[in-house]
């Protein structure tokens, strides 16, 4: 149980269809929450059409690629960003927002965010 | 002896090419430099030639003047890259063979959707013709709505379009039009600028100077006939006068030998400037898919 609740202590989640955020702190959610995340990172890894890996690169690359992959999507495929970059975590969820397009989740992984973006229009 | 062929005659083919003759003699180097233009043409400066009335050919220098003697200068353009072979084929015909291979190839501008010298109200300070068109267009302009913006990132100078609007505010002052003028400047960012300590400075002086700043704003299309920019992100920006800057894309050179990505980038190691996946050729300056350090003059 501790360890169920470590690991999922380490995946954070700004947006994401499947978790509670106002339950974190709460063991019984957290177990959901992690259930939420694996089904959440299976679902997305059949659901995404256009994979990039932006690890490494510096501003404002990531954003770029994935405007970049937004463009080439067809309305309502998912876009799966890799991005080391620390800016990337505030300014890809605003350009969405923006845009009108649906974030989906930010994963975080060792080392880097793995963003999630549902192109709407 | 080993060969080095340089293609490309711009800032970074050209200062490639002549620092490798200081190597020459003692690694027994052929320097071999093509390019077919029979000039360099300094373009940096265009952003202030757009504001002032001295002539261009300034700008202009002759390639045969600032290449050194020890390398040898072919005025032709490259039309392919054989890799496995390591042969270079020129327009002509002519196969050029090499041991090591660098690729300055820059990047060409595209007009899409429609041609610059066409439009009476969109505008960049990209090319001579276009900075003169700009020129006029500047001189007889008593107020309105200028808006700047880039099209495709990267281009080749990501700070120039800053440089452009903060002379373009000076020169509206001097002629006392400012108050008529509306500025705005579109950027795919968040803030002004790539980097973040610079876009603090940048986006404090556009406050200060009444530049109105339009963040996450990408280029998608112009509705010219109503005078309007219209973003990726679906706004609509009323504009009397645009300067646009042009589409950027790989050269064709590079993209009918398989080297580079969908826009004729070339896929390079940021640390070695070695092509990925090609031990014995290089790539420098523009034509890279590098982001940041491929500016050659600001970076």
């Amino acid at each position: 149980m501790k360890e169920i609740k470590e690991k999922s202590l380490s995946l954070i989640f700004t947006i994401c269809h499947f978790s509670s955020r106002e339950s974190l702190n709460d063991g019984c959610a957290l177990l959901c929450h992690n259930r939420g995340i694996h089904k959440l990172k299976k679902m997305s890894k059949e659901e995404i059409s256009i994979s990039i890996d932006a690890r490494g690169s510096y501003c404002p690359g990531p954003m770029m690629e994935l405007i970049k992959a937004i463009r080439q999507a067809e309305v309502g495929e998912v876009v799966e960003l890799l991005s080391s970059e620390e800016g990337s975590l505030s300014d890809i969820p605003a350009w969405i927002e923006k845009a009108k397009h649906e974030l989906v989740a930010i994963i975080k992984e060792d080392g880097y965010n793995r963003f999630l973006v549902r192109k709407k229009r | 002896m080993n060969r080095i062929i340089v293609i490309g005659g711009g800032f970074s083919g050209l200062t490639i090419a002549n620092k490798l003759t200081k190597k020459a003699r003692k690694y027994d180097l052929d320097i071999t430099l093509i390019e077919p233009k029979d000039h360099n043409f300094y373009e940096p400066d265009l952003v202030f030639y757009a504001f002032n009335n001295k002539k261009m050919s300034k700008l202009y220098k002759l390639m045969h003047k600032l290449v050194k003697k020890k390398v040898n200068l072919i005025g032709m353009r490259a039309k392919k890259v054989e890799t496995e072979k390591k042969k270079v084929i020129l327009e002509d015909g002519t196969v050029l063979y090499y041991d090591y291979l660098i690729l300055a190839t820059g990047v060409k501008y595209i007009e899409k959707d429609f041609k610059y010298s066409e439009q009476q109200h969109i505008h960049n300070f990209y090319s001579p013709s276009a900075t003169e068109k700009f020129r006029q267009m500047i001189k007889r302009f008593n107020g309105g709505t200028i808006v700047i913006s880039p099209s495709t990132v990267p281009y080749k100078c990501p700070p120039d379009s800053e440089e452009f609007t903060f002379i373009l505010d000076s020169y509206l002052k001097k002629r006392k039009l400012r108050d008529k003028t509306t500025i705005k400047f579109l950027y795919p960012l968040s803030v002004p600028f790539t980097v973040k300590e610079a876009a603090v400075v940048v986006a404090e002086m556009y406050k200060k100077r009444g530049i109105e700043f339009v963040p996450y704003c990408n280029y998608e299309k112009v509705d010219i006939k109503n005078n309007k920019f219209i973003s990726f992100e679906g706004e609509e920006i009323e504009y009397d006068e645009l300067v646009l800057l042009p589409i950027h894309e790989g050269q064709d050179v590079i993209k009918e030998s398989g080297l580079g990505d969908k826009e004729g980038y070339i896929p390079t190691d940021k640390f070695t400037l070695q092509v990925k996946g090609h031990p014995n050729i290089y790539a420098i300056g523009d034509c890279t898919d590098l982001l940041l350090l491929k500016q050659i003059y600001y970076f």
